[in-house]
């Protein structure tokens, strides 16, 4: 152990505060339009994270986060339009709604495994699209605008979206990191690692996938919140798309599972592909998928993954081993 | 007696879904591998089925034929060539990978025909009806029905009694051992995978003859697969045929009680089967 590394938490906390000062600042700066660009980059980068917490820090792959973007949106919708209230003030009670649903439904699914307790989230969260597809009360097909945002002014909306939007991203980088060097995030790895070990020494396993799953998908509903916030209007088709989850995996994959920096990198290439690509619709999303298949078979730690295994460098320091990494060293061999 | 006829109507097209299943369930049986792009394959062997239309002989119903088989080479070479490369004791990478390649071959479907609804004519098949004790049913469900159950069964006795069929339960069982009396489990593997593909090819014609397909509806397709292989009791045989019944009843009661509502229902009773008997149907019973 060097000095540099034992002080690490406290660089990072310095880090922590120089980039929350850069967010605060940032409105006086900013136009209002780029601030909307950067409201919609914050919470997709949120959306990775959530995955990528979920994917490669407690070990729960699920192909249905989409559900926890459209259940945090339609929440703040809905408790915003019935009760009047300011969605500012509600938009944290989407966390605890999007974390309690969660804490609802695993009881069952987590009865599945990977590929399988992957796929029963993508159902449940198919359940609750068409559910609200077909209710004329909660908007129907068509969707819901926010009907509080209409009488204020537009630069304060703007500005507030846009310091939950910066407060997500923030989270998303430092909360992280100080979870992944903390006793529960030490639990969720021995845990992901190997289930066995994990509850020999006294980790109770089931509980501690379950809090970070509560934990990771409550999230994705904040952040969802904040993205439909930005936009005044949230259909189902849109919010609980599956597309969402094309767009995680992409970014988490590319940057590298299971690594606080990556999920930055991908979010950059995502939005630059995105820009390059505009108007070109399906070839744009062909493209996500093959470089998703290609990072699979070239290196499925992805671009971060490399980048810290061949330079050393760790900006971070919170080096956990994930699955991926551990199967790219060992692959099914001739025992 | 409507719904003595819907309920019939729900097992003839329940024995469809079970097949929509049976490929993904052979495919995790043997390699416990999920190959998320399944659904997308099954439309693609659709529009495959399209293009072929045309060229096939004596009757349309024919076309099932050579598509199968062309997905059974293509089903070998994705193991050949992707799969193999990225298996391992964790199964991250495999789930992803075939993920992206659902993407990719969802919106090349889209970008090479275009988002229409489609379906495969199979002529005056699909209008022709029959009696049966008092109910009005369709030819072409009965005909798919029996086709599914046909297939079933093959598959079983083949895995019995076949000698390919006792390497594929061997590598099953464990795919280390096997390599001590020379054989090489990604060949096997590769086979297994062709003919996971053959049969979701079969019934992703069966589907686009009796429905209609977009290149959209890969998702609902493996949806279908998924929950039949989960109410069957992951790698139960019968049970996903169990499985397909279930839904398939289900899904047509609840089309006639709620028209709107989709495979919302379906979705449902796999949640609430999932709560009641975690193992699925098939090991409920067993216990």
């Amino acid at each position: 152990m060097t000095g540099l590394a034992s002080m690490r938490p406290t660089l990072v906390g310095i880090a922590a505060a120089f980039a929350t000062g850069l967010v605060i600042a940032t409105p006086w700066f900013v136009a209002e339009g780029n601030m909307r660009l950067m409201i919609e980059i914050f919470a997709v980068f949120a959306f990775a994270q959530g995955w990528n917490f979920l994917a490669g820090y407690v070990g729960i792959m699920s192909f249905g986060q989409q559900l926890f973007i459209g259940l945090g949106a339609y929440f703040l919708f809905l408790a915003s339009n019935w009760t009047g209230a300011n969605p500012f003030l509600i938009l944290p009670l989407s966390f605890v709604f999007s974390a309690l649903f969660a804490a609802a439904i695993s009881p069952f699914v987590f009865r599945l495994r990977d590929a399988y307790l992957a796929i029963s989230i993508w159902v449940v969260a198919e359940i609750v699209r068409l559910f609200i597809s077909q209710r004329d009360a909660l908007g129907s097909v068509s969707g819901l605008p926010l009907v509080a945002t209409r009488e204020m002014e537009r630069s304060l909306v703007a500005t507030s979206s846009f310091y939950y939007a910066g407060a997500l991203a923030l989270i998303s980088v430092f909360g992280l990191y100080y979870l992944s060097i903390s006793r529960l995030g030490l639990a969720l790895a021995a845990v992901r690692d190997n289930e066995g070990t994990a509850s020999a020494i006294g980790i109770n396993v089931w509980w501690t996938r379950f809090f970070g799953f509560v934990l990771g998908s409550g999230f994705t509903g904040a952040a969802g919140a904040v993205y439909y916030m930005s936009v005044f209007h949230v259909e189902p088709g849109g919010a609980f798309d599956p597309n969402w989850m094309v767009v995680m995996l992409f970014i988490v994959i590319i940057g590298g599972v299971g690594t606080v920096e990556g999920p930055i990198i991908g979010t950059a290439i995502y939005f630059l592909f995105r820009a390059w690509f505009a108007g070109t619709g399906n070839l744009y999303l062909m493209l996500l998928g093959s470089a998703a298949v290609l990072v699979m078979l070239i290196s499925p730690r992805g671009i971060w993954g490399v980048v810290k295994s061949k330079s050393g460098v760790d900006l971070l320091g919170a080096r956990h081993a994930s699955g991926l990494e551990a199967a790219a060293k060992k692959s099914r061999t001739i025992s | 007696m409507i719904w003595v006829e819907t309920i019939v109507n729900g097992l003839l097209l329940g024995g469809l879904y079970a097949l929509v299943g049976l490929g993904l369930g052979f495919a995790f049986g043997v390699m416990r591998i999920v190959n998320v792009a399944q659904g997308d394959f099954i439309v693609a062997a659709a529009f495959l089925g399209v293009f072929l239309l045309p060229w096939t002989p004596v009757h349309p119903l024919l076309v099932i034929v050579p598509v199968a088989v062309l997905a059974f080479g293509l089903g070998m070479l994705l193991q050949w060539l992707l799969i193999n490369r990225v298996l391992g004791h964790d199964q991250i990478p495999q789930i992803l990978l075939t993920f992206g390649l659902a993407i990719v071959l969802r919106n090349g479907m889209v970008e090479l025909f275009g988002a229409n609804t489609r379906s495969i004519n199979v002529g005056d098949l699909r209008f022709m009806g029959f009696d049966f004790v008092g109910l009005k049913l369709g030819v072409l469900p009965a005909l798919i029905l029996a086709i599914a159950l046909f297939l079933f069964a093959t598959l079983h006795l083949w895995l019995r009694k076949s000698n390919m069929g006792r390497l594929i339960r061997a590598t099953a069982d464990d795919y280390r051992i096997v390599q001590l009396s020379g054989v090489d489990f990604r060949s096997i593997y590769a086979v297994a995978m062709g003919l996971a593909m053959a049969l979701s090819a079969v019934a992703g014609i069966l589907l686009a003859m009796r429905g209609s397909f977009t290149p959209y509806s890969g998702a609902d397709r493996l949806l279908i697969a998924f929950e039949v292989v989960v109410i069957g009791g992951l790698g139960s045989f019968w049970g996903m045929f169990l499985g397909g019944m279930v839904l398939g009843v289900t899904q047509l009661v609840a089309l006639k009680l709620d028209p709107a509502s989709g495979l919302m229902y379906g979705h449902i009773v796999f949640i609430l089967i999932l709560i009641m008997a975690p193992n699925g149907l098939a090991g409920a019973f067993r216990r």
